[in-house]
């Protein structure tokens, strides 16, 4: 942590006004904090006091303790949803970095038409999820698709990949993979071209293999980002709704219903806003508790580091 | 030593690995680009057809026969550019304090920042959503604007100190010394020289509003309907037999082209120096 009130050059400039500063950096934060406070920080407080509410959209709610949350830990369509929501993360961020990590490798050999390469491996990040739905669906469609053309010129069978329970769930994973797979790169393909060359001309002249080098230079250095990258995306994948919602509706028979399409049905099916509430604060806490760590270093990251310049 | 042949192999290696990938990434996304010139029985001839004179048959279809896909594309550039407006006008000062100003509230104001950025957009819309309809918000411009402006002001806060810390604070004083006060010296100045960071936080946040699903998905109605909810509708059309995929396509490829122009353009800096954009979700 550092103590912004012991940034030296800070008070050295504009320290005669220091007064009048403080007052004007504060008025400067006020539309950010206020904007957050307001949309997230409030309803987000309000949401924490409406789960312990039976309370349905028009009606007045009425306290009813516990109650939400018991009925939540009994429902096994809830509990499913964490599990198949937990095993939707682990699975997707396992990929995520796998394949990223080879990619960002393989990128490092730079290629002629370079940046072309470097566009066509991003671009997935760029769609949106009804238009990757669209995408996807085509490809993927049981009579007509192209996924499955190949699979049966080749001689294997078509395949229900958007219609049987376990092909669903496996879509979903692969559509999300494919979507956020990018991110990745953008983070280890910039990180691995920091590693400076020397480190791998030494351990070359010390007989090292590829795979050696890789396992006690790129690796190690990499970690870091790997840890980081590994953290956030698995707090994004705890949220997604827009891609399973448009690829399936949480179907067929709730085979990819996340926890946020529970959350959906839920609130904006059911109109069990209470329930809805509970389900949003196990949410929150489940990706404090992924988060915490981050947090601290982001600040640390972007916000610690006063003495630039 | 690896001799030449070896080499020769690695290399080839490398090729495979890099047109593999490419493929699997840009194939799916090339192919719906070039299905959408094609009419529509030539998207599914049983042997997919790679050769095929392009023709616009999609694109006339959606405009004769799909106005309300246009007004959902006019719908999602209102928003866009709103929100990028007001995301400068609400990030640069609070750029700016953290960078250039000293306060003790900093501390915990930018914790704040970051905390709640956390929370994920779906459950904020469970207490939110009584009092947006209460307030009769539901199915407005303000309220898609001001949702995509709170969930892209911290990662653009974060964007532009990181731009502001790179501008030497010499240049401040230097303008201070030649007549300026603070605020003529930021105009004049601080504000040139940061203009790629206001680029790049817009960019964030027209991709984000752009592409949005979530939020449009739950407060926006038949006024304020954005091209990625009538492209959802469309699909639904699709599945029932009421509509072409060509149209469908053609939709999805006019909603998708311009962020991909954006990618293009910019996947230099994407990947050489905005880490901070491995932070946006």
């Amino acid at each position: 942590m550092i103590d912004h009130s012991s940034a030296p050059e800070k008070t050295e400039i504009y320290g005669k006004k220091h007064r009048k500063d403080n007052r004007i950096a504060v008025l400067l934060l006020v539309p950010v904090v206020g904007v957050l406070a307001l949309v997230i920080l409030i309803p987000g407080i309000i949401a924490g006091g409406l789960s312990f509410f039976s309370y349905r959209l028009g009606q007045a709610p009425a306290f009813t303790g516990l109650m939400n949350y018991k009925y939540l830990f009994n429902n096994s369509d809830f509990i499913f949803s964490i599990v198949r929501n937990l095993l939707f993360v682990g699975i997707v961020v396992f990929f995520q970095l796998f394949l990223g990590l080879i990619i960002s490798l393989v990128l490092v050999r730079k290629f002629p038409f370079q940046k072309f390469w470097v566009a066509c491996l991003l671009a997935p990040m760029a769609v949106s999820p009804s238009v990757a739905a669209v995408i996807w669906r085509y490809l993927l469609n049981y009579n007509i698709g192209p996924v499955n053309y190949i699979l049966s010129s080749a001689g294997f069978p078509r395949i229900e990949w958007l219609t049987h329970p376990v092909f669903a769930f496996v879509s979903i994973c692969l559509v999300y993979i494919w979507q956020s797979t990018p991110h990745i790169i953008i983070a280890l393909y910039p990180a691995r071209l920091t590693i400076p060359s020397t480190l791998y001309e030494a351990a070359d002249i010390d007989g090292a293999n590829t795979f050696q080098s890789f396992w006690t230079i790129t690796l190690p250095l990499l970690k870091p980002v790997i840890v980081i990258m590994a953290i956030f995306r698995t707090m994004i994948g705890f949220r997604n709704f827009g891609l399973v919602w448009t690829l399936t509706r949480g179907g067929p028979n709730n085979a990819t219903e996340l926890i946020s399409i529970f959350l959906y049905n839920e609130g904006f099916r059911y109109w069990r806003f209470g329930s809805a509430s509970a389900v949003a604060v196990i949410m929150v806490l489940i990706t404090l508790l992924i988060s915490g760590k981050y947090i601290r270093m982001m600040q640390n990251n972007t916000f610690g580091s006063q003495t630039h310049a | 030593m690896v001799s030449t042949r070896q080499k020769h192999s690695i290399r080839l290696l490398h090729w495979i690995l890099l047109l593999f990938f490419v493929f699997c990434a840009f194939g799916p996304i090339f192919i719906i680009i070039a299905s959408s010139f094609k009419v529509d029985r030539e998207i599914f001839t049983y042997v997919p057809k790679v050769f095929f004179r392009p023709v616009l048959d999609n694109y006339n279809q959606l405009i004769s026969e799909r106005e309300d896909f246009f007004r959902a594309l006019m719908n999602s550039i209102i928003v866009t550019v709103s929100a990028s407006v007001f995301i400068v006008l609400f990030c640069i000062p609070a750029a700016y304090s953290y960078s250039r100003l000293y306060s003790r509230n900093f501390k915990w104001s930018s914790f704040f920042i970051i905390l709640v950025r956390m929370f994920p957009p779906i459950i904020i819309m469970v207490p939110l959503y009584p009092v947006i309809r209460a307030l009769t918000l539901n199915d407005t411009y303000v309220i898609l604007v001001l949702l995509y402006v709170t969930f892209q002001v911290s990662i653009s806060t974060m964007l532009l100190k990181a731009f502001l810390d790179d501008i030497p604070k010499e240049l401040d004083e230097q303008a201070c010394i030649d007549g300026c006060n603070r605020l003529t010296a930021f105009i004049y100045v601080i504000l040139p020289a940061m203009a790629p960071g206001i680029i790049a936080a817009v960019v964030f946040i027209s991709v984000f509003s752009w592409n949005d699903f979530t939020f449009a998905f739950l407060v926006s109605g038949t006024q304020t309907k954005t091209t990625p909810i009538i492209i959802m509708e469309m699909q639904g059309l699709v599945d029932e037999g009421l509509l072409n995929w060509g149209t469908v396509f053609s939709a999805s490829v006019i909603q998708l082209v311009p962020i991909l122009a954006f990618i293009f353009l910019l996947q230099q800096k994407l990947v050489s120096g905005f880490t901070l954009g491995a932070v946006k979700g």
